[in-house]
């Protein structure tokens, strides 16, 4: 119908009839279309490109030691010109005397020097270890030197004195330390920026000293953590007397973490329309009680959503745990005094003393705990949100 | 349960400007009042001052008097909260709490003042969604969110919730300018029983509405562009309608200006 009247009123069929009739742009508007539709999608793939490819790399490295761990120390044969791996059968009889040129070495995990490669001696000890690695070296000598037993050691051992060239040992001290650790941290930050930003939004909105704090804030979300952690080392240590520790950790993440959920929380409280609270007033109710009871849960998931974020920030933060806290390979639980393990630090002491063997898989087994962590806070996050949302129909 | 009002020398101030001048007027209490005239008149403004919802905005002050029942409701020893709890408001857009269910949205009041015993709360509820028409439609999904319902819905929501608190007076602003045809209906049958009950006073931009629904209407105006808003005339809504004493209601009503 609508085509007939253009028709009709002109003779030949315009590029808009066109366009009613196919349903779809035609000339340049669907070439300008079709650009802008590559252009977003391009911008969307190359923004994305880089993350899927860190997490993935994470997971691949990371995976290992989290749910498995090879066994301790293993024979393997090295040719010792080439300083590579040989297969077994070069050097004869397992345990025996090798030909000349050959070499058994007891190395920690036959994963760490596949067939062929190169092979570091450091480390590595040509006397037979004793006890169960024997078992466990037989085992992996079935294998070809590639065994992963499945394991929770990980989540549930500290990493103790099995260091460096063993992969034995969990990463229960850094997982406790930086739970423990982010947990003071979120104890203190929170209360106070949620009471800063309902101060900020629903008691100085416009005001002189709402904009000074405001600015102040701005200021702080910028401030690097290093800084902060300097200053709590000025502050808690050097003037207050305190011990390097996890709480004074905590006091510099919570400086970290104050600013973003800070500014978050503010933004959520603005965007909680006034009706409401003009809703809430005229029932009678006070004003704090309209802002527990309905500015906050209105803003709630936007809330709780700042909060995982400035929680996921402070995990991963390092400075700070470098700073002020010593580094420890057991469970230690006073945060008030001496070292406390982190996964952070895990990270940073594995990269530098072990880069083979199982410094390596601890390295990325860490930073995959530490993935982990910050995921399951996002589910958990959503999973509040929509539990507490109501059903609407 | 229905209380007079009595505005003496009402005058309205955002900052420095000054929005209403001189009002005075009395709201007869178990009949519905309406405030009409054109945008930016004061009309809202002055309906706002009725329970202190003015000084909410920063910056706002009044003079003059406002009696609720001989009471000055802006002496100095009168308790804002309590004022509001006393004289009930509902707003031109529908504003249930999002995150609230519909029973929660209707005992907000009472919940929120304190009371907390669920035989209470209920019988409170029931009584308040069938006052505002609107028990059928929702007592099988009180647990559903209060924004899941429809706008004209949501709105008598909103009026279930200001007379669940049981006010003295209602104040509507506007209450049916976001609604359909329909649901304003609903709402307009809802006002002539709220009547029986409550002191009710309506802003409204419908003169028709206001001819339907009000015992009495008043009339404002701004004597200028930047001048304060003003009363002209209050009087009962036929007197009004048919017989005006001012120039500029008859002007107004008639559709020649405004």
């Amino acid at each position: 119908m609508s085509a007939a009247t253009t028709t009709k009123a002109k003779p030949r069929r315009s590029e808009l009839a066109d366009e009613l009739l196919l349903g779809r742009p035609t000339g340049r508007r669907a070439a300008v279309d079709t650009l802008m539709r590559i252009l977003v999608w391009l911008a969307a793939g190359l923004a994305l490109a880089p993350l899927l490819w860190i997490l993935v790399t994470v997971a691949v490295k990371g995976a290992p030691l989290t749910v498995a761990s090879p066994p301790d120390w293993t024979q393997i044969c090295v040719d010792t010109t080439s300083q590579t791996r040989a297969t077994t059968s070069a050097c004869g009889d397992f345990g025996g005397e090798p030909p000349q040129g050959y070499q058994w070495y007891w190395t920690p995990g036959g994963r760490y020097a596949a067939v062929g490669t190169e092979f570091n001696p450091y480390g590595s000890r040509t006397t037979m270890p004793t006890g169960d690695d024997i078992v466990i070296m037989a085992a992996e000598k079935d294998s070809g030197g590639w065994i992963l037993l499945p394991s929770l050691q990980w989540w549930t051992e500290p990493l103790g004195s099995s260091v460096d060239f063993s992969p034995r040992g969990g990463a229960l001290q850094a997982i406790y330390g930086s739970v423990v650790i982010t947990l003071m941290c979120t104890v203190i930050a929170v209360p106070l920026a949620m009471l800063a930003a309902v101060f900020l939004v629903e008691y100085a909105r416009g005001s002189r000293i709402g904009r000074a704090v405001s600015f102040c804030v701005d200021i702080l979300t910028g401030i690097p953590s290093i800084v902060a952690a300097l200053f709590i080392y000025a502050l808690f240590v050097t003037i207050l007397g305190g011990q390097r520790s996890a709480f004074a950790t905590a006091l510099a993440l919570a400086m970290l973490m104050l600013p973003t959920v800070l500014r978050s929380t503010e933004e959520m409280l603005k965007l909680v329309p006034d009706s409401l609270r003009e809703a809430s007033y005229a029932l009678g109710v006070p004003r704090w009680k309209t802002i527990l009871s309905v500015v906050l849960p209105t803003a709630r998931t936007g809330i709780i959503t700042g909060i995982i974020l400035g929680i996921a920030r402070v995990m991963g933060e390092t400075a700070p745990l470098l700073i002020l806290v010593g580094y420890a390979t057991n469970l230690y639980f006073d945060p008030l005094n001496g070292s406390m393990g982190s996964l952070p630090t895990m990270i940073n002491a594995h990269r530098t003393t072990a880069p083979q063997f199982a410094g390596y898989d601890r390295v990325w087994g860490a930073a995959f705990t530490l993935i982990l962590i910050v995921m399951l806070l996002n589910l958990l996050a959503r999973g509040i949100a929509r539990v507490s949302t109501l059903k609407e129909k | 349960m229905a209380k007079r009002i009595e505005v003496t020398d009402l005058n309205i101030y955002y900052g420095n400007f000054h929005a209403v001048q001189d009002v005075s007027m009395t709201v007869q209490p178990r009949s519905v009042t309406a405030f009409i005239g054109p945008s930016g008149c004061g009309k809202s403004t002055v309906l706002r001052t009725l329970n202190r919802m003015h000084e909410v905005i920063p910056g706002a002050r009044v003079e003059g008097k406002v009696q609720l029942d001989g009471i000055d409701l802006y002496a100095r020893t009168v308790d804002p909260v309590s004022v509001r709890r006393m004289v009930g408001m509902v707003f031109q857009r529908p504003n249930p709490f999002p995150s609230m269910s519909i029973y929660d949205n209707v005992v907000a009041g009472l919940k929120l003042n304190g009371i907390r015993k669920k035989s209470t709360l209920d019988d409170a509820c029931e009584k308040a969604l069938k006052g505002a028409n609107l028990w059928k439609e929702v007592k099988d999904r009180l647990d559903r969110a209060g924004t899941g319902l429809s706008g004209g819905q949501q709105q008598r929501l909103c009026i279930a919730r200001a007379i669940a608190v049981e006010p003295q007076v209602l104040l509507m602003d506007e209450p049916c300018s976001a609604l359909d045809p329909i649901s304003t209906l609903a709402i307009e049958d809802l006002i002539h029983q709220l009547k029986d009950d409550y002191t009710v006073v309506i802003v409204t931009h419908n003169m028709q509405q206001a001819a339907r629904v009000s015992d009495r209407t008043a009339f404002f105006n701004l004597a200028a562009t930047g001048k304060p808003g003003a009363l002209v005339e209050i009087g009962d809504t036929e007197t009004i309608f048919s017989n005006p004493t001012e120039k500029a209601t008859e002007d107004y009503i008639t559709g020649r200006f405004g």
